[in-house]
């Protein structure tokens, strides 16, 4: 599930790539968490 | 002459020793407040500032880069987990995880395991954050 908020707040704060790169990552960790619960 | 050559053989080799840099800093996290670094220890020659994104998503950011390239410089990120158990209310816990995602970016993450959350940092445990540059 993609979270705008999120990704807008990132790219604000690191600027697109950067933002960008940080979303991708933290979803993917979101994404493990829920597997292994 | 064994005792005089010694000494200055020990001292060429300290001075081609690579140096390890560290930085150390405990961390204190409430509200929708940026991250509090208290400084332990830093000889990186870099400084670290924090901010917050959004509840339980932090950001380090490095005034040099320090993730740039592989084959450079190492670079190891960790800091205090937070888990602990709440045997009361049922088992329970806390996560705390950071990881770099830019070349001078780290992220960050408290959870309690279920969604990410503020006010962990520092609140039920001392959470300190360590950064290594290895040669």
């Amino acid at each position: 599930m993609e979270d705008t908020v999120l990704l807008n707040a990132l790219v604000a704060k690191l600027g697109a790539e950067a933002g960008q790169k940080a979303y991708d990552k933290i979803m993917a960790i979101k994404g493990n968490r829920a597997k292994n619960i | 002459m064994n005792e005089f050559n010694l000494p200055k053989k020990f001292n060429w080799e300290l001075a081609s020793q690579p140096i390890v840099k560290k930085y150390v800093a405990d961390l204190y996290q409430t509200g929708t407040d940026i991250p509090v670094a208290t400084e332990l220890f830093n000889n990186t020659e870099v400084a670290f500032t924090y901010d917050y994104v959004s509840p339980g998503v932090y950001i380090v950011l490095a005034s040099k880069n320090l993730f740039t390239s592989p084959t450079g410089q190492k670079v190891q990120a960790t800091i205090t987990n937070a888990t602990y158990i709440d045997d009361v209310a049922g088992p329970s816990g806390q996560s705390v995880t950071i990881f770099p995602v830019f070349d001078n970016v780290m992220i960050i993450l408290t959870s309690d395991l279920t969604a990410e959350v503020d006010g962990i940092l520092g609140n039920n445990t001392q959470n300190a954050i360590e950064i290594t540059i290895y040669p």
